[in-house]
């Protein structure tokens, strides 16, 4: 447990300095962050708790980032396999890859002005989580999560190796089977680090679209309100939310990924 | 004991699995200089005959293993297969390298080519302990490539190749990585295999000692361009010994072949 030594070292000399300076508004104590954090129900400035939020912004994260594994991988694949594709679009994903996730935003709102998942299914206003995704905001999220998956998926198929082509051609695989049985394994560890920086990237994206004007939910919408209000503990225990969901994503998906990729790096 | 056969006669037999007829191949150079790579291959390979092909690494063995697995094609002359063996189904490759699929167990490499042709699961699996037990693999169903010791290898990718039931078996220098106690337990497998199976093999391998040891025929390469410099007949008992003899003598006759060219 040595490992806990310094984080708690940390937290005492800032639950001091805290009380010390006494402005909870400016610099709040551990005590007040963790009542906020032990309160998850508790309905903030009537824009939902810190729960509610929590799983808006979770679920966003979630459409948009199988949206655009689904895109990324499909493209990918098809780059990587086909060269004449590759060297037609490559250059247009290199022009726009830089481009940051957040830069998509105001146009993306402007396209879909606030229509939601629950409008694309002819819903209109269905009094359910997906009122509060918003079409623009999944937008960005698909923008955040597509690149790193396409870029990884291109390099997991074009890097296959020759040899475990000819191989099963030679034990007589037809080119669909080829495709299922060898590129796709060959290239899945490079297709799930490709994930796996997505998610991370996704999870950043949409604390940063949440915090932009015209949102009115979320837990990046949350903190931005909480910091006008000069709720400082409630700032910093939402801080404390987004690091741990993070967290927890980015093992869950190592967790997932690992028992498709033990033999990567083995290759013999 | 020793036929020389001078290069564009055929070798006399009423039944050939495979045959090169004046078989021509080139390739451009990273300098862009054009290299022939094989020039005027003339060879006709009787059904059940081991042949090995021996020559300097780099003499154009391998891209005529690959002109007759299909992955290659010739510039010029004709290569064909006899008409009951199907290039898709009856050829098998054993490569040097990266010779098993290393997402998948020994297990289902083994039973790879039979998944592909639809057999069931349980038959597939059957059928892989089986071959696996035939190459001294009994045991190892659900290890690893990456678990595998090198010769252990080439025993899963001779199982494998096996599992196909092909009538036609190539193989690139397949105990090329070896040391020299694994690569002589190996090569006594395949001739045990050879004899037990009755299928024609083509077997690349730099090492003249292999080539007399396990082929029915040897075909000796030139490098640049590769030509055949002699088609010896080997018809020393089995198993056969390198201090033998008459081995040795043949071992220093193709020595000295390959010394003349390349000195």
């Amino acid at each position: 447990m040595g490992w806990t030594v310094i984080p708690l070292l940390l937290l005492i000399i800032w639950q001091v300095s805290a009380i010390r300076l006494g402005k909870p508004w400016l610099f709040p104590t551990v005590t007040r962050v963790l009542v906020q954090l032990l309160h998850p129900l508790r309905d903030h400035y009537a824009s939902g708790s810190l729960l509610s939020n929590t799983m808006i912004s979770i679920f966003r994260v979630v459409i948009g980032f199988v949206a655009a594994s689904l895109a990324g991988i499909i493209l990918g694949i098809l780059m990587g396999s086909v060269r004449w594709l590759r060297s037609l679009l490559e250059p247009m994903v290199e022009i726009i890859r830089p481009l940051s996730p957040i830069a998509w935003l105001p146009f993306a709102i402007a396209v879909f002005k606030l229509n939601t998942l629950s409008h694309l299914f002819g819903l209109g206003y269905s009094r359910t989580i997906l009122d509060q995704v918003q079409l623009g905001m999944l937008f960005v999220i698909f923008v955040g999560g597509f690149f790193p998956i396409l870029i990884n998926t291109i390099d997991g198929v074009a890097g296959v190796r020759q040899n475990y082509i000819l191989l099963g051609r030679s034990l007589g695989a037809n080119p669909a089977q080829i495709f299922i049985h060898v590129y796709l394994p060959a290239a899945l560890p490079m297709i799930l680090t490709g994930l796996k920086h997505a998610l991370a990237r996704c999870w950043m994206v949409i604390i940063a679209a949440e915090m932009m004007a015209g949102i009115d939910s979320g837990i990046g919408y949350l903190l931005v309100y909480a910091a006008d209000n000069a709720a400082m503990d409630l700032v910093i225990a939402i801080m404390v939310i987004i690091g741990t969901i993070g967290a927890l994503l980015s093992y869950f998906i190592r967790r997932v990924m690992r028992p498709f990729i033990r033999w990567h790096g083995k290759e013999v | 004991m020793i036929m020389r056969i001078t290069p564009n006669k055929t070798v006399a037999s009423d039944r050939i699995a495979l045959s090169f007829n004046d078989v021509g191949k080139g390739y451009t150079s990273d300098i862009g200089t054009r290299v022939a790579a094989l020039e005027n291959i003339n060879l006709q390979i009787d059904y059940g005959q081991f042949v090995t092909l021996v020559g300097a690494t780099g003499c154009g063995k391998t891209t005529l293993l690959n002109l007759a697995a299909g992955i290659d094609t010739s510039d010029s002359g004709a290569i064909s297969l006899a008409e009951d063996i199907c290039p898709k189904r009856d050829v098998a490759y054993v490569f040097q390298h990266y010779t098993l699929l290393p997402w998948l167990n020994v297990e289902h490499n083994v039973a790879f080519g039979l998944k592909m042709r639809g057999i069931s699961r349980k038959q597939r699996i059957n059928a892989s302990a089986e071959l696996l037990g035939q190459v001294g693999l009994k045991g190892y169903e659900k290890a690893w490539p990456h678990e595998l010791s090198g010769g252990m290898r080439q025993r899963a990718s001779i199982a494998q190749a096996l599992a196909i039931n092909p009538k036609l078996l190539l193989m690139d220098e397949p105990f090329g990585a070896l040391d020299s106690s694994t690569r002589r337990d190996l090569q006594t497998m395949l001739g045990n295999l050879h004899r037990d199976r009755k299928m024609t093999i083509l077997f690349v391998t730099h090492s003249i000692d292999e080539a007399v040891i396990l082929g029915d025929r040897v075909i000796v390469f030139s490098e640049q361009p590769g030509r055949i410099l002699e088609d010896q007949k080997i018809s020393l008992p089995r198993p056969r010994m390198p201090s033998d003899a008459a081995f040795t003598r043949q071992f220093l006759h193709i020595y000295g072949l390959l010394a003349e060219t390349h000195p």
